[in-house]
């Protein structure tokens, strides 16, 4: 066995592992540590599986963003204090939740495992038509070419769901702080001069990767998670990175309304929904990104500034 | 092998016992503060052991001042981070422990 292949092996065992950690951890703070390091092992494994594309989107949203969200989150939780009147159950309410509950999980299990079974290793196929149509997309990133031209409906949509996530938790979360943390404590000099030093270079990073996600692995959503990132430093920092809330929803749907001109422009245009002639297509796809770079970061942004009110009672910390 | 790749296994075996000995600090060490001082101090010289080994086998300079850069954020991150923990504990007021 050679040194790649322990490398792939402790990976392998290590990703279950964590996932079960997270889970069965009964103190929510360890949970959810655990549940960053989860993503960013998953990220080592697709790097494995060289799908680096999907290494970043993973590392920056599902280790980083999502970290962030479930930190906040647990910050507007109440300390462990148990509730004054606890539901009381019966065994045998207990046992049937857990006996549903268990069914539910090994039909889903039973499902991906099926899946995992039949659907063949490699689709040569498929691999050959994108790897033949690929020059024509204006783009020498497979992943981007799928993304933005070949399959550009499907994220279409996808930033569609986004929005509406965005737009529910606007409109439901906490309203106190329109996009800024006002009330957040975590203020000092070094925090200030941390983001003064970091700021610019996150936000040329930020245009970086949406810029090369044309040819090697990044893209508009990798460089939303950084710009996202940006945001939430400059919030803690007590920067005035405030949108007024009048605009904000202009922000939130901009990306994904260019999109749709785009798409429709494309039908007039072209003849087909989001069909691209091959010397022009890297420029519309640059136009989406670029207007999904600004949208995305600010959902992501308000996600996590909107779930919950900063100034909440000191109780049980 | 080239000398540039046994000097990258060397570099990169260092800073792999950096980390050993930084992550020993953390399970060992008694209290929060002294935790941070181990995993900070060692972590960052060995990623940065680590980075000079990958910089020595960079194809092209712009990679390897890619990954010099990423070190230098990973540096500022963990001054920063380990620095709110710290104050937070302080601010809790978790007392750093004294020789008794």
């Amino acid at each position: 066995m050679n040194g790649v292949a322990i490398i792939d092996v402790l990976l392998a065992a290590a990703v279950p592992v964590l996932a079960a950690a997270a889970l069965l951890y009964r103190d929510l703070f360890r949970a959810a540590v655990v549940f960053i390091v989860l993503g960013l092992t998953i990220a080592l494994v697709w790097v494995r599986l060289d799908a680096p594309d999907i290494a970043l989107a993973e590392a920056a949203v599902g280790a980083g963003i999502t970290g962030a969200l479930f930190m906040r989150a647990l910050g507007a939780l109440p300390g462990p204090t148990r509730s004054a009147h606890p539901v009381r159950s019966s065994r045998f309410q207990r046992l049937a939740v857990r006996g549903a509950a268990g069914v539910f999980a090994g039909i889903v299990a039973a499902l991906v495992a099926w899946a995992v079974v039949t659907v063949p290793s490699s689709d040569p196929v498929l691999t050959s038509l994108v790897r033949d149509a690929a020059p024509d997309s204006g783009v020498g990133n497979p992943v981007t070419a799928v993304l933005l031209n070949f399959r550009g409906y499907d994220t279409l949509l996808e930033v569609g769901v986004l929005l509406l996530a965005a737009l529910g938790v606007s409109t439901i979360g906490a309203h106190r702080h329109a996009a800024s943390l006002g009330g957040t404590r975590v203020r000092g000099p070094v925090i200030l001069a941390f983001a003064h030093l970091v700021l610019p270079g996150l936000i040329v990073l930020a245009a970086y990767l949406l810029w090369i996600g044309a040819d090697l692995p990044g893209g508009a959503f990798q460089g939303a998670a950084v710009l996202a990132g940006a945001w939430l430093i400059c919030a803690f920092a007590g920067f005035p990175a405030d949108v007024a809330p009048g605009r904000m929803p202009a922000v939130l749907a901009g990306g994904f309304c260019i999109f749709l001109l785009v798409a429709a422009g494309m039908v007039l245009l072209n003849g087909g929904l989001l069909r691209f002639m091959p010397a022009t297509a890297k420029w519309w796809m640059l136009l989406i990104e670029s207007g999904l770079l600004v949208s995305c970061a600010a959902i992501l942004a308000t996600l996590v500034f909107r779930l919950t009110d900063d100034d909440r009672p000191e109780a049980g910390r | 092998m080239t000398v540039a790749d046994l000097g990258a296994a060397v570099l990169a075996a260092a800073g792999s016992m950096f980390f050993v000995a930084g992550t020993l600090g953390l399970v060992r060490f008694p209290d929060v503060y002294s935790r941070l001082h181990a995993l900070t101090k060692a972590d960052n010289v060995g990623l940065g052991l680590i980075v000079l080994a990958t910089i020595l086998r960079a194809q092209e300079a712009g990679i390897g001042l890619r990954l010099a850069a990423a070190w230098l954020l990973v540096l500022f991150a963990s001054a920063l981070a380990s620095h709110l923990i710290a104050r937070e504990a302080l601010r809790r007021g978790i007392r750093p422990m004294r020789r008794p």
